[in-house]
């Protein structure tokens, strides 16, 4: 039985050791965490595991005990959109959207552990979550944007 | 215009913002079969037994489907519309393999765990056969990949390997190449490359509480997998019902029946929902790509520079089998050939068998490979005769107001329709990037030291859907608050077509989008569009939408006057306001209508066939770095100018543009399947097949110019497949211009330019 | 999913670690991200030693001390941001440019695996960092000379040995594998130059300063180049150009 925080709620799994969080998350209906490859490379299956950014799909569920995860599940609640959510949407950073949980993630990271990023640390923390649609033009526009104020432009 | 035009937020854009299950998968977990399919591991040979015994004998596996479970019916696995121009040459099932990676069985079980020990345990004895892997071998080989299959629709030549062929002539070409001073010819190359959506394919089948058959797939063409299913599985097309969720990306790879008449074969006959996922890896060698062709122009023009012949020959390879073999071709010559004037033009092409996988749509859908070799040509005419190469190409576009005979020669296997020109916004493109890229100083100084700078462009063109085929349908009626349902058979690929088609319906119903709901891609709700593809969504199904909300509102109009016991009003915000100051709201209206007052649903159907099919124009700049003692090239910029007519929604447009250019660079310099000399698959994953990401990134413009087509919805054209058309040829001649090295095939290694810098007389 | 996996041992001791390791269906796991990926079906067993190794990095002008638990990002974290200019650190995150893997991949699973096309190993090889292996004792022995056997469980180098220190690398992209690596230090009188990329195996070469010219850069890639093979990357003429000039190149710099 492994047991840790998912979104701020303590949970137990009693899955088979080579359970990947992936597996587990979607079959918890925890849809935002996808499927982009078996290597971790698109990084669909972008989750924060205290606060920093990995792969669910490269970790097995023996690894997270006592661990804080987070998806967007959690980022908002209702009918609220977090600022960055909504700083995505203003900024056209959205296309198909399946990459889109992964950057959020990804930039909610880097906004909490560094002061002042600049665009080559969002590009930085971006190499690991793949985009067929935008060519990353646009979701660093809206990085940067909440990065810069904490709200949409 | 309050709303066309104007950046609107989409209306998908907060369900996916937050993760929301909107994709295929995101589905409460049922009771699923898993399937996976076994694939050949030989590029050629024959099935002589299948053994499943030992398969089927463990716990938990369901059913196991091979050719022996169906009698042959042919088809072709190519999302196109209804009679299919490509070759019928494939069965669900098919008892000679022709890639590695073509289907054997599909096994469905209780789990993945189980699927995938029983794969294994399949075995299958093969009969194999010669191979031909290189395209230039395949016409008139000894070895006959489709034997028997002579008389096949649209298939060209089976006995000669040749799936699909086009030979037709405008003029006399070879009396215009002897009445020239000038001709030129060149070669060129592109490979097979991916479409790499991130959500790969995916589907979801199960019979609800009638029976009927749920298809919950990721796809373009909700209404050609109906077809097409219910043809293969023999069943009524009203037994099914096809839903296309948010989906993770498409540009063409979707654009296919690929699995869904399989996972549909294991519900139908277990009766049980079933589910099959392509792996990452599958997605390379047993989906779709781009077809790889070596195409060679041949254009002989005046002193005046105005060409006189255009002479192209297409080689094309599509693999196993051959899904848009025909049409691909046909778009490389039709929109090349559109761009650029000459009295007499001829176009060759063969698409030919080879035991490769089986290449489809991707953006562009041989455009791209059509004027790489195009603009580089161009490019290599400019040199050698010492001219402006900018000034070459504006001496030969199609005017408007000028008619462009291709169109007509060249339709999607039928003949086609006459254009004339109405919008073309070529040369505003060219200014615009010109400037953006400092053109006129990086081109012209001089190159010296290890790493060199170089400038490219390339001008290109595509068009805006199929004319006289693509048909989008809407409906559209009112609710009591003043909102409005937009169902529309249309298919949003993560384009963002919900939001600008919500944009049109809302400018003409004078409300925000807001207003609009949208509910798109799904054959029992929405009515028939034949799916996103061709550039078509916003310039077809776009007049469709325009049409219907025209209709309702002036049934808006009609009813508020008779409401308002007037003779004379029209519409200002929300309301219907008459001459003589009375008004009355949109709610009212609708809320009277529907309970107390000339009782009706304000409701309207509209469809759009477009014979019509303007080109948007484009200009492409390129601005890069090469390594003179390596050969690797490295791009600093590029500035994309589009003229797409009157701009829907400009940030959406710009990101089509932004996403096109990413998977350019990647088919010009690092993207490129290989396989061994057994035609198996190489770089199936991401570590070795290189696609752009975020720190690869060059700087990028995308800026659109205005021009209005007046046969489009509020002056638009087309947007998302014309930006891919342009980076390759500007990164080549941009190479030229950095080194002096002209590079014909793609992608362009490092290892290409170095050899020929060493090959250059003075370095 | 990785089917096969019957069982995660969390041994007590690196001395059960090793009894465990003898079983040919176990491995060790570190941070996993390589094994979870490759999935290898015939791995029934795992052996975590997450806690017995450290996962910290301490660093000084006198010695780096890195455990082999500590992750590639954790590393970066505590020198990269002390030099971000260094191309030879900024080599090192494009070993692995995803940052969710750098934040799972660990130096002693890096180590582990051992792929020529780290630039990790680069960089290892070329501080000739000494590395601190368990098997039935503890002993220290430079990467330069490991075979493979027993736990790595501590990575020392030590920046005051060396005067000197760059990298270069060729790939396709910035985030693609390098075709060719080359990591070269300068210490005492001599240069050491460290190969890899896409090859067999990293090869190392010294020549002493006062020799260095564009001729022995040629020398060493044409012995170098031995270990490559010929691809759609580029022929063998061609990666012994690309190794003669990043050879160039590091020398030139250092």
């Amino acid at each position: 039985m492994i047991q840790f925080q998912l979104n701020g709620k303590q949970v137990s799994a009693n899955v088979r050791p080579g359970t990947t969080l992936l597996d587990f998350l979607r079959d918890k209906g925890y849809f935002s965490v996808k499927y982009g490859s078996d290597k971790g490379e698109t990084g669909a299956d972008t989750i924060l595991v205290d606060g920093n950014m990995m792969n669910a799909s490269l970790m097995l569920i023996h690894t997270v005990s006592g661990k804080n995860i987070e998806t967007v599940e959690s980022f908002a609640h209702g009918q609220d959109v977090h600022p960055l959510q909504d700083s995505f949407i203003e900024e056209g950073a959205i296309q198909c959207g399946y990459c889109t949980p992964g950057m959020v993630l990804a930039i909610e990271s880097l906004a909490r552990e560094k002061d002042n990023p600049n665009e080559s640390d969002v590009k930085d923390v971006l190499a690991g979550v793949y985009c067929r649609c935008t060519g990353y033009v646009k979701p660093v526009k809206a990085a940067m944007n909440y990065l810069a104020t904490g709200e949409p432009k | 215009m309050k709303i066309v035009g104007k950046k609107t937020r989409r209306v998908d854009g907060l369900s996916l913002a937050k993760g929301k299950a909107v994709f295929a998968d995101d589905m409460p977990k049922k009771d699923y079969l898993y399937a996976k399919i076994l694939h050949s591991p030989i590029a050629h040979g024959k099935i002589v037994s299948i053994d499943k015994s030992k398969a089927l004998a463990l716990d938990g596996i369901e059913i196991i489907l091979t050719h022996e479970d169906f009698t042959p019916h042919y088809f072709t696995t190519a999302g196109q519309g209804y009679p299919e121009p490509s070759p019928r040459d494939t069965s669900m099932f098919n008892k000679t393999m022709r890639f590695v990676g073509d289907r054997v069985a599909v096994v469905a079980g209780e789990s993945l765990e189980v699927v995938e020990e029983a794969l294994a345990l399949i075995n299958v004895e093969y009969e194999e056969l010669p191979t031909i892997f290189d395209m230039g071998d395949s016409i008139d080989n000894d070895t006959v990949i489709h034997p028997g299959k002579d008389g096949f629709s649209f298939l060209h030549d089976a006995s000669r390997n040749i799936a699909a062929n086009i030979s037709e002539e405008l003029g006399d070409v070879q009396k215009g190449f002897n009445d020239s001073d000038y001709v030129f010819e060149g070669t060129y190359f592109t490979p097979y490359a991916q479409q790499c959506s991130i959500e790969p394919h995916i589907t979801l089948t199960w019979l609800d509480e009638n029976d009927r058959l749920i298809i919950r797939t990721a796809t373009q063409v909700p209404y050609h997998v109906r077809r097409v299913v219910a043809e293969i599985l023999d069943i009524p097309v009203r037994k099914i019902r096809v839903i296309k969720p948010r989906i993770g990306g498409g540009f063409g790879g979707k654009q296919e029946i690929l699995n869904e008449e399989v996972c549909s074969a294991v519900t139908l006959n277990t009766g049980k929902p079933c589910r099959l996922e392509y792996t990452r890896e599958e997605e390379f060698y047993a989906a779709r790509s781009r077809h790889p062709q070596k195409v060679t122009y041949k254009i002989g023009l005046n002193k005046d520079l105005m060409m006189q012949s255009i002479d192209m020959e297409i080689l094309q390879n599509c693999g196993g089998y051959g899904p848009h073999a025909l049409t691909v071709m046909s778009v490389s010559a039709s929109k090349t050939l559109a761009l650029y004037r000459a009295p007499n033009v001829r176009i060759q092409a063969n698409a030919v068998y080879t035991n490769l996988p089986p290449a489809g749509a991707y953006r562009g859908y041989g455009a791209p490979q059509g004027y790489f070799a195009l603009e580089s040509l161009m490019d290599e005419i400019a040199e050698q005769l010492n001219v402006d190469p900018i000034e070459l190409r504006k001496k030969n576009y199609f005017r408007e107001g000028e008619d462009v005979p291709i169109a007509k020669v060249l339709g999607e296997g039928r003949e086609g329709f006459p254009v004339i020109l109405q919008s073309n916004g070529i040369d505003a493109c060219i200014d615009r990037g010109r400037e953006l890229i400092d053109w006129d100083t990086l081109k012209n100084e001089k190159k010296s030291g290890i790493f060199r700078r170089g400038v490219g462009m390339a001008t290109v063109a595509q068009a805006s859907g199929i004319a006289g085929i693509d048909m989008g349908s809407v409906f559209i009626k009112m609710n009591e608050d003043g909102s409005f349902n937009l169902n529309m058979g249309a298919t949003d690929l993560g384009t963002g077509s919900d939001t600008a088609l919500a944009q049109i319906a809302a400018e003409v119903l004078d409300v925000p989008v807001e207003k609009m709901i949208v509910i798109s891609s799904d054959t029992d709700t929405t009515p028939f569009d034949t799916g996103a593809y061709a550039s078509s969504t916003t310039y077809v199904t776009g007049a469709a939408v325009k049409k219907a909300a025209e209709d309702v509102l002036s049934q808006i109009l009609e009813q508020g006057k008779k409401l308002l016991e007037v003779d004379e009003a029209t519409i200002e915000n929300n309301q219907v306001v008459s001459t003589d100051g009375q008004s009355i709201s949109y709610q009212d209206i609708c809320t009277k209508s529907f309970y107390t007052d000339h009782q009706t649903q304000i409701q309207a159907v509209a469809s759009k066939v477009s014979y019509d099919s303007p080109p948007p124009y484009n200009a492409t700049f390129a601005d890069v770095i090469v390594d003179t003692e390596t050969g690797f090239v490295k791009v600093n910029k590029i500035v994309s100018i589009t003229d797409s007519g009157q701009i829907i929604n400009p940030q959406m447009s710009e990101g089509q543009a932004e996403g096109a250019i990413p998977q350019s660079l990647g088919m010009t310099l690092t993207e490129h399947m290989i396989f061994d000399d057994k035609g198996r698959p190489i770089n199936t994953d991401f570590e070795n097949y290189h696609i752009y990401t975020s720190i690869d990134m060059p700087e990028i413009i995308a800026e659109f110019v205005h021009t209005d087509e007046p046969t489009g919805p509020y002056g638009a054209k087309a947007v998302a497949e014309i930006p891919i058309n342009g980076p390759a040829p500007a990164v080549a001649n941009a190479i030229y211009n950095a080194c002096g090295v002209r590079i014909r095939e793609c992608p362009i290694t490092p290892e290409k330019v170095l050899n020929g810098i060493n090959q250059l007389p003075i370095k | 999913m990785w089917y096969s996996i019957k069982t995660v041992e969390k041994p007590s001791t690196l001395k059960e670690a090793v009894v465990s390791l003898k079983n040919i269906d176990t491995t060790l796991f570190s941070g996993g991200s390589y094994l979870v990926a490759d999935k290898n079906p015939n791995i029934q067993s795992l052996i975590d030693i997450n806690d017995l190794v450290g996962d910290g990095v301490i660093a000084s002008i006198d010695g780096v001390h890195i455990d082999a638990g500590a992750t590639l990002q954790t590393f970066l974290d505590i020198v990269y941001s002390i030099n971000p200019e260094c191309r030879l650190l900024k080599g090192i995150k494009l070993s692995c440019p995803s940052k969710q893997i750098r934040n799972q991949r660990t130096f002693g699973g890096e180590i582990g695996k051992g792929r020529p096309n780290s630039e990790v190993m680069l960089f290892l090889h070329a501080v000739n960092a000494d590395l601190t292996v368990f098997t039935d004792t503890e002993r220290s022995v430079s990467i330069r000379d490991w075979d493979g056997s027993g736990i790595v469980t501590k990575i020392s180098y030590f920046p005051k040995r060396i005067s000197g220190i760059e990298l270069e690398r060729f790939s396709l992209l910035e985030s693609a594998p390098a075709i060719v690596i080359v990591s070269g230090v300068k210490r005492k009188n001599q240069f050491e130059f460290s190969v890899g990329g896409t090859t067999n195996k990293i090869q190392s070469f010294t020549c002493l300063i006062e020799d260095w010219s564009a001729e022995i850069s040629k020398e060493f890639a044409g012995n170098a180049v031995k270990e490559f093979s010929a691809d759609h990357l580029g022929s063998l003429d061609y990666k012994e150009n690309l190794i003669a000039t990043a050879v160039n190149r590091v020398g030139d710099a250092l």
